[in-house]
């Protein structure tokens, strides 16, 4: 991330970030609702995941839940069958998914715009469909995982390193060659295929690495709630607050959906926890207006704030 | 103060039985504190209570973060489950794990008290009980010839887990007595069963035994009578327990069964001595006259819930979550609700299921016969002679 105006922004943002971990490894210490942390972690990566793929690409997945209900559904096979453990599971749930990312961009990703958006919905609900009546996977009913897997402490640091890992493959995204072909297939699909980027390659090369992710997030959920069954694994309404939280912290953007997620669920649990009869009518009216305040999210504020102050912009900032 | 926490699905798909159960116990805590309290022999004094209620989206990530904060933050003495049974189960481990009670009112799936967890107590009947109560009916029926019965029911975990419990009671209880002639479950969401049904009719059963939740078993009245098939009984899961059950469909609504976890004109009084100085006829008036509505058995077990908890408190004197826990083994009791009686899992034994029938326009209690306030109407009416 150059910034010509900020020349310690750098090691600045290094700081920041080792800080961060250092926080949230030590919160154990002195947190005890280690759940909060968890799920906010949980959405940083289905957020950054769906950043990953949407952010640089340009194509809008509204399927991304199916990802991590497959994640779910992996994890909580192998775990409650006891043929791996939990850490197994949840790279095994990864695989599974960037598999499927795999598989499901063979005919998708020939889509193009909107006609994409609508086939993600469509696999969404094929999906769910499918689990549904799927005896294996013990259908409507779903699976439960026996209570040896209830261990806080693990599944915290687990998912504090998928999000770490997360993070930092899409900053290495963000910053390599991969990801500037992924941006020029935002920006100019056709131009870009007309100077030789193959984009049907970065294309799945990114939906992979989005599946690879949110699987993971998928499974560790599982491990954590001890229950999955199909509406609760391929409720539409995850892909809609991963892209809240990617709009609302800044797509394409490596700090945005980090800041969206933080944001968006810990207000959402401030505002249940103090107002339980009202809570979503008061978080849908501060969503709208920080859109309306903040159409380019929060990275895009803090680009026009640099600005009026004098800075210069973001060289990768914005988008979409 | 005695602190009761919990999360309630007051948003998303279980938001209406949410609510019931929540309106439920807040008349319960009403109704507790207006008698100056629960007494605590163990500290000489009777304390007010206090619900903590957070919302939880019907959401099973939501129950578990609300549930941590319930128990590390807000430091409750006794938790109460969310409503339906894949929220129950999410709340469980994060109550086991730090010993405190987790009374459960509307989960009813038997897999809760399969994970031998400590601290989780049912008050109400598990699905694998909802058809018993029928099929010992239809038995006492005493028919020279076996019973021709179809399952036809939604395809949810709790429609799923009340039919496979049914199919093994029939075929292990009563031998010779039941065929299965058709087993097959529907996707609730579809407006139409005609095809289904007609295959039902092809089979000449006797009985249908199914259902899910409402609109499903208001369609399969419908069609049913549509394609004029005319089985002797016919019982649903849930619609048929709903007063719009008969507002929508009328006539069609009479000889329908339903299985029932309490019924406003349930009177348990009568035959032991019960708790809570409140009977069904007037927690349905004081329930109407507060919150404006009829109350339904998810509000009537909720507030049953607080009541069992109310006695444990005071006859264990203490506010520990594992002396209260070890009480509720020993006790045996009615409440306006019913029975209460638990296994050592803490899978309730006690209570039983009712059968209602609605018989010219009213529900009526048919089944066991200690309680009924009608006789259970054989074989239902032919189409044609109805009006």
């Amino acid at each position: 991330m150059l910034n010509r105006a900020w020349p310690g922004g750098r090691l600045y943002k290094i700081g920041a970030s080792a800080l961060a971990l250092a926080l949230l490894a030590t919160a154990p210490l002195y947190f005890s609702r280690l759940s909060l942390l968890f799920f906010i972690l949980n959405w940083i990566v289905l957020a950054e995941s769906f950043n990953i793929f949407t952010g640089l690409t340009g194509y809008v997945n509204f399927g991304h839940v199916v990802f991590y209900g497959m994640g779910g559904y992996v994890g909580a096979l192998l775990m409650a069958g006891a043929l791996a453990s939990p850490y197994v599971g949840v790279l095994a749930a990864g695989l599974a998914s960037a598999l499927l990312a795999l598989g499901l961009s063979l005919p998708t990703l020939r889509l193009r715009g909107a006609y994409f958006a609508i086939a993600s919905l469509g696999v969404n609900e094929a999906t769910f469909v499918i689990f549904d009546n799927w005896p294996a996977v013990g259908s409507a009913t779903g699976i439960t995982l026996p209570v040896v897997y209830y261990q806080p402490l693990a599944q915290y640091y687990t998912m504090l390193a998928v999000a770490a890992g997360c993070l930092a493959t899409a900053y290495v995204l963000m910053h390599s060659r991969i990801g500037t072909a992924m941006q020029a297939i935002r920006q100019q699909e056709d131009t870009a295929r007309s100077v030789g980027i193959n984009a049907t390659y970065y294309k799945t090369l990114a939906l992979i690495f989005s599946g690879l992710f949110a699987g993971m997030a998928g499974a560790l959920a599982i491990w954590q709630v001890s229950i999955i069954d199909p509406p609760s694994a391929f409720d539409i309404t995850i892909s809609l607050n991963a892209i809240s939280m990617t709009m609302l912290g800044g797509i394409g953007t490596l700090a945005g959906p980090v800041l969206g997620a933080v944001v968006l669920y810990e207000v959402g649990d401030f505002l249940d926890l103090n107002y339980p009869y009202a809570h979503l009518v008061v978080l849908g009216v501060i969503i709208i207006g920080v859109v309306l305040a903040m159409p380019r999210g929060m990275m895009g504020y803090a680009d026009r704030v640099r600005l009026l102050l004098g800075g210069g912009g973001r060289k990768d900032g914005g988008g979409a | 103060m005695i602190t009761i926490g919990m999360s309630m699905p007051l948003t998303g798909t279980f938001a209406e039985d949410g609510q019931m159960s929540l309106d439920g116990l807040q008349l319960w805590a009403q109704n507790v504190n207006a008698s100056g309290g629960i007494y605590v022999s163990s500290l000489h004094r009777s304390l007010p209570v206090k619900l903590i209620v957070y919302d939880d989206q019907s959401n099973p990530t939501r129950v578990a973060t609300l549930y941590q904060q319930l128990v590390t933050q807000d430091n409750v003495n006794f938790l109460i489950a969310p409503y339906a049974s894949p929220l129950t189960l999410a709340a469980a481990p994060i109550a086991d794990a730090h010993h405190i009670l987790l009374l459960s009112h509307g989960g009813a799936s038997d897999a809760i008290w399969q994970k031998n967890y400590s601290y989780v107590v049912g008050v109400l009947s598990p699905a694998s009980q909802y058809m018993i109560p029928v099929i010992n009916m239809l038995v006492n029926l005493n028919s020279s010839q076996p019973l021709n019965v179809a399952m036809f029911y939604g395809n949810d975990p709790f429609s799923i887990f009340v039919m496979n419990a049914a199919a093994r009671y029939m075929q292990t209880q009563f031998p010779g007595k039941f065929n299965i002639v058709f087993n097959q479950s529907y996707q609730e969401t579809a407006t139409d069963y005609t095809a289904q049904l007609t295959q039902i009719a092809a089979t000449n059963a006797d009985v249908i035994l199914g259902g899910g939740h409402f609109t499903d078993g208001e369609t399969i009245m419908k069609n049913i009578q549509s394609i004029g098939y005319n089985p002797k009984a016919v019982a649903l899961l849930v619609a048929p327990d709903d007063v719009h059950f008969y507002q929508d469909l009328g006539t069609v609504a009479n000889f329908v069964l339903a299985p029932s976890q309490w019924e406003a004109n349930l009177n348990y009084a009568g035959f032991s001595p019960y708790f809570g100085n409140i009977t069904s006829q007037q927690f349905a008036t004081q329930f109407t006259g507060r919150f404006n509505m009829q109350p339904n058995y998810e509000a009537a077990e909720a507030y049953a819930t607080g009541l069992v908890l109310e006695k444990a408190i005071i006859d264990s004197g203490s506010l520990n979550s594992t002396v209260v826990r070890q009480q509720l083994n020993s006790e045996n009791f009615y409440t306006f609700y019913g029975h209460f009686q638990i296994a050592p899992s803490g899978i309730q034994i006690g209570h039983t299921m009712v059968v209602v029938q609605w018989q010219n326009g009213a529900k009526q209690t048919i089944w066991p016969t200690s309680v009924a306030t009608a006789q259970f109407e054989y074989p239902a009416a032919p189409w044609a002679g109805r009006t």
